[in-house]
């Protein structure tokens, strides 16, 4: 089951600094959004929409409930999320996904005729180079002829455009990038504490949030699935899940509604699309894996030891990913661990061929981290 | 026969000096980096290693500032001794930074910690796990250095493409500074809920209440650190805000934003000849806690240090911190809150100092001084294209004659700039970066006569930084085959506003537009109003198709500046001229030029109508006309935005007018 959240108001994605009446005047935003938040929106519409006579906190006593989506302290029950990106609603009406670009993609203009171009880098071994990572390590360093200058690649890519990357191709069409100017813009909002008792403000109470204004047909897209119930651990991830054209009556969703997404409650449209066959998320082989979202290792950048490991890796600075942990009876609730996670748009370079069964992270693989992709390098 | 090159950073960089709520955390995150690299350089020449890149290897300690790039260059004989130095240079920062740390925590932190504090304390500052140290050691031949050097500059940055971590668990509450590692505390007492333990916890380091030699050891003051536990630190940021608690670093102060954007309304208060009852009623109402109480403080801005003559009243205004120029801080909540006053004294202190602080305005009003602005400026200056620039140098003595120019230029040129020439104050100078905080605009009385060869505006002041790298660095090209250009962010943002915002702000438009939009050689400025409102304008620093060098951005602007501040021009021209804008585009030239000269005759002040006559008025309506229309061929720009506000490229006469606007801010004649 896809659902596709087009947001209706500017929204604020709180980074872990406190953000208290009198205290702090300024909260920053992120984007996008960590899986964190998402799922936390997306469980709590889901409970919301269950049983509509009731308040979260009752619905949350319900055993089936929580059996499917997981409450506070009980994990995640059958909910897993598949995907996770931007999308837009295309002038036919249907959605098409937008992911980070990978980080082993540059641009490339040519000093003498300013042409630009893009490059992928590949693994490749320096004679004469020692480094902190070893002797025999592997560098991407780009290979052209003449005088270039280079830069990251910083737009986003359609679901075409990542897979034709992935698979070594540059030649992208101008569709399959997406600035990222024209998914969204930040604002500021200055506001300021008001006493309710007397009605006036409140002296040292001024404060301003920076949030994200999704700009029109722009939103969010998160592939639910439902795990099949009693299944045995050993079940290959894949296996393990339900058909999905029934999802979402085992959700109880309507085919629209309202969901609140974020700090301050802001609020985004959701709407239910089947799950489309596509191709990145078959089960292919690749010397090159992709991270869609961000993974949390325990060994830091490393993937997990039961994975093979890899030649080399394009991998930007650690994302620190934490949140909060709601209590849905009040406003309350306690931090969560904050982990240094591998970025999405990360990229592994292996030399034999590895597959992609089950998102790679040692946490939160139920909840959308480590959702990976393979791809190609060699040719 | 084949040498081995040598390159060593040290990181993070960016959240290690910008993960910063005051100036003296970003400005120690920045000193500290360089003492960190001083560390790590203390061994490659006694190892055999000959450097390239920096010159000075020393942290320049009586300037302040930190003074050395995060990465250094040596060339050593055999590769193994290359391999050791690096080793060494890793094991020389570890020891400073566990010297360092030892010491905050021992003054700061030890006498109230637990087992729980320990562990964090340990986890977060280890700096195995903390800092990013890379290096990389690359063969090649002397005979070809350019190519060794370029080789050896892109493996490196292949290396930096692997972002190699550890992983580090943080549970619990938060820092307020960093938000991303745990604030230190005692162990939990399942009771109580986190929060309230961790601002308890940090209430209590604050006010060392109960510290077992409170003789010695008293409060620490409002300005080190809240008192009410509102900022709780992690430790990191802890090392940050006390290292000069260690002798390593030493005693030293910084000023506030509040002292920064008010610094020239202080050079206008020293330059003056004001009655000396109106000051001193100033400076007794922000007697006590309200005077920084280390002598230190008076050196904190250099250029003021020197113009304050050696008599107690001017050390003493020095003493005061640039809040204590402003209304705002005189309430009862700000003093408590920021000044440790009793609440009890709060209310009559409060009263006090706003009458103090009116009294002295009313005088430095008579006297042509305008008042304090709340507005500072922070300003990031850019060696464009380095790696290319150091590849042109050609040989091993050609690349030391350039990493002898940079270092001339961060360790004499721009300190005399920002120090001696401006009341600004550097955070760094080292290879081919400035960080320096600086306040908008000179603010001298009506009297003055020394205007003539004066740096006015920190418009000016980046002209000159920029104009000057060029000239030392092109000096010592030996070949002419490449031509050293940089590029200048400029933030201006509210005194009150988050400075690691206001760094974010002015990093992305360095990055998105100077560098990419401008296409380098540029300058960018992002004026943030405590709205939250942003107006970015950017130029390059030289259109080639203007051969009248008074039409070159820079001497266009500041003649309008100039125009704005004397009051010969109101600032209503540029806002006008900017509502037009949309039509205006899309006039022909002469058309254009008839227009801003109607608005620019309709807006001189009449009384004051010879310091601009109608032909002068004709003038700069063509040469405001012919930038925009070089800005637009030399931009070429294919989407134009007729709004300025508009985060696009915008049409050239639109920028020029955008321009005029952050003009007329720099004047504070347009009340925010």
């Amino acid at each position: 089951m896809r659902m596709f959240l087009e947001p209706t108001e500017p929204l604020l994605f709180r980074t872990g600094r406190s953000f208290d009446a009198g205290e702090s005047s300024f909260a920053d935003t992120l984007f996008p959004p960590t899986p964190e938040t998402l799922q936390g929106a997306v469980r709590a519409a889901i409970a919301t929409h269950w049983d509509t006579s009731k308040t979260l906190e009752e619905v949350f006593l319900e055993q089936e409930l929580i059996n499917l989506i997981g409450s506070r302290g009980f994990g995640y029950g059958r909910f897993r999320i598949t995907g996770l990106a931007l999308g837009k609603r295309k002038d036919d009406k249907t959605i098409e996904r937008l992911f980070r670009p990978p980080a082993h993609l540059l641009i490339i203009k040519d000093a003498q005729s300013n042409e630009q171009h893009l490059m992928l880098l590949k693994p490749r071994q320096r004679k004469g180079v020692i480094s902190d990572l070893g002797r025999g390590a592997n560098y991407l360093v780009p290979e052209y002829e003449g005088e270039i200058e280079r830069e990251p690649f910083e737009n986003w890519l359609t679901e075409s455009g990542l897979e034709k990357v992935l698979h070594n191709d540059t030649r992208l069409s101008k569709d399959e990038i997406v600035p990222e100017k024209d998914i969204f813009r930040r604002e500021s909002r200055l506001g300021i504490g008001m006493d309710n008792a007397t009605k006036t403000i409140r002296e040292g109470f001024l404060y301003q949030t920076q949030v994200i204004r999704m700009q029109p047909d722009f939103g969010f897209v998160v592939d639910i699935r439902l795990s099949k119930s009693n299944i045995s651990p050993d079940l290959p991830y894949r296996e393990s899940f339900m058909d999905d054209t029934q999802t979402q009556q085992e959700l109880k969703l309507p085919q629209h509604g309202w969901i609140m997404l974020g700090g301050e409650r802001r609020t985004a449209r959701f709407e239910i699309f089947p799950s489309l066959a596509s191709s990145l998320e078959q089960v292919k082989l690749g010397r090159l894996l992709y991270l869609a979202t961000p993974a949390a290792f325990d060994s830091g950048w490393q993937p997990l030891p039961s994975f093979a490991s890899p030649l080399a890796a394009a991998i930007n600075r650690y994302q620190s990913i934490g949140g909060w942990e709601l209590n849905p009876s009040n406003s309350g609730g306690t931090n969560k661990i904050m982990r240094r996670c591998v970025p999405a748009g990360s990229i592994y370079f292996f030399e034999e061929p590895v597959s992609a069964t089950q998102p790679l992270t040692g946490y939160g693989m139920e909840i959308g981290y480590g959702i990976i992709y393979t791809g190609e390098w060699k040719q | 026969m084949n040498q081995y090159m040598l390159m060593f950073s040290l990181g993070p960089v960016q959240p290690f000096i910008e993960q910063a709520r005051k100036t003296r955390d970003l400005w120690l995150g920045s000193f500290l980096l360089s003492k960190l690299m001083e560390s790590a350089m203390k061994h490659v020449k006694e190892l055999g290693g000959k450097f390239v890149f920096p010159s000075n290897q020393d942290v320049k300690d009586e300037d302040e500032y930190a003074n050395l790039p995060n990465k250094y260059i040596a060339i050593f004989a055999d590769a193994t001794t290359a391999e050791k130095a690096a080793g060494e240079s890793k094991k020389e920062i570890c020891a400073f930074w566990n010297a360092l740390r030892d010491d905050v925590r021992n003054e700061i932190v030890q006498w109230y910690a637990d087992e729980e504090t320990a562990r964090i304390w340990e986890r977060q500052s280890d700096p195995d796990t903390y800092f990013e140290i890379r290096w990389i050691v690359v063969e090649g031949d002397p005979v070809n250095y350019e190519e060794w050097l370029q080789l050896t500059e892109e493996v490196f940055e292949a290396r930096k493409r692997l972002h190699n971590f550890q992983q580090r668990e943080e549970p619990g509450e938060k820092s307020t500074i960093s938000g991303e590692r745990q604030a230190l505390s005692r162990a939990s007492n399942g009771d109580v809920p986190d929060r309230w333990q961790v601002i308890a916890f940090w209430k209590t380091l604050a006010t060392r209440e109960g510290h077992p030699n409170s003789e010695h050891y008293r409060s620490l003051s409002a300005k080190e650190i809240s008192l009410d536990g509102s900022e709780r630190l992690d430790a990191i940021d802890t090392i940050k805000r006390f290292a000069t608690q260690s002798e390593l670093i030493g005693k030293r102060s910084f000023p506030s934003t509040s002292s920064i954007a008010t610094a020239s309304f202080v050079e206008g208060l020293l330059s003056s000849k004001l009655d000396r009852a109106d000051l001193q009623a100033w400076l007794t109402a922000t007697r006590g806690s309200l005077r920084d109480v280390p002598d230190a403080a008076t050196e904190a801005i250099p250029f003021l240090a020197t113009k304050a003559e050696k008599t107690r009243s001017d050390r003493e205004i020095l003493r005061r911190d640039g809040d204590c120029y402003f209304r705002a801080t005189f309430t009862p909540r700000r003093l408590e809150k920021d000044y440790g006053i009793d609440k009890e004294d709060a209310r009559t202190r409060a009263k006090e100092g706003e009458s103090g602080l009116e009294r002295l305005l009313r005088a430095t009003d008579g006297a042509g001084i305008r008042r304090p602005t709340p507005y500072y400026a922070v300003l990031k200056m850019d060696g464009d294209q380095m790696g290319k620039l150091l590849g042109s140098a050609g040989s091993f003595p050609g690349h030391k004659k350039l990493s002898d120019a940079l270092s001339e230029f961060t360790r004499a040129i721009v300190p005399n700039l920002v120090h001696n020439n401006y009341p600004g104050r550097l955070v760094y100078a080292g290879g081919d970066d400035v960080l320096a905080l600086a306040p908008l605009a000179r603010n001298l009385p009506n009297d003055s006569t020394d205007w003539s060869n004066m740096i006015k505006t920190v418009i000016d002041l980046a002209y000159h930084l920029q104009n000057d790298y060029r000239d030392r660095i092109n000096g010592a090209l030996e070949i002419q085959q490449w031509n050293a250009t940089a590029s200048i962010s400029i933030a201006i943002a509210h005194h009150f506003a988050p400075l690691s915002y206001v760094l974010g702000v002015m990093r992305r438009a360095e990055r998105q537009l100077a560098k990419k939009r401008y296409d380098r050689n540029a300058l960018v400025v992002s004026v943030i109003r405590r709205s939250g409102a942003q107006t970015q304008v950017g130029c390059r620093w030289k259109y080639e198709t203007l051969q009248d060098a008074d039409v070159q951005p820079i001497t266009l602007f500041s003649r309008f500046y100039d125009f704005f501040e004397q009051g010969v021009l109101s600032p209503k021209c540029a806002h006008i001229l900017l509502e037009e804008a949309p039509v205006l585009v899309g006039l022909r030239l002469d058309a254009q030029i008839s227009e801003i000269r109607r608005v620019i005759l309709r807006q001189r002040n009449e009384v004051k109508k010879s310091n601009l006559s109608d032909k002068d008025a004709d003038e700069l309506a063509r040469q405001l006309a012919q930038l925009a229309k070089a800005m637009d061929d030399e931009h070429g720009f294919t989407n134009k935005s007729i709004r300025l506000e508009d985060d696009e490229p915008h049409h050239g006469l639109v920028e020029v007018l955008g321009w005029l606007l952050v003009m007329v801010f720099l004047t504070r004649k347009e009340e925010d």
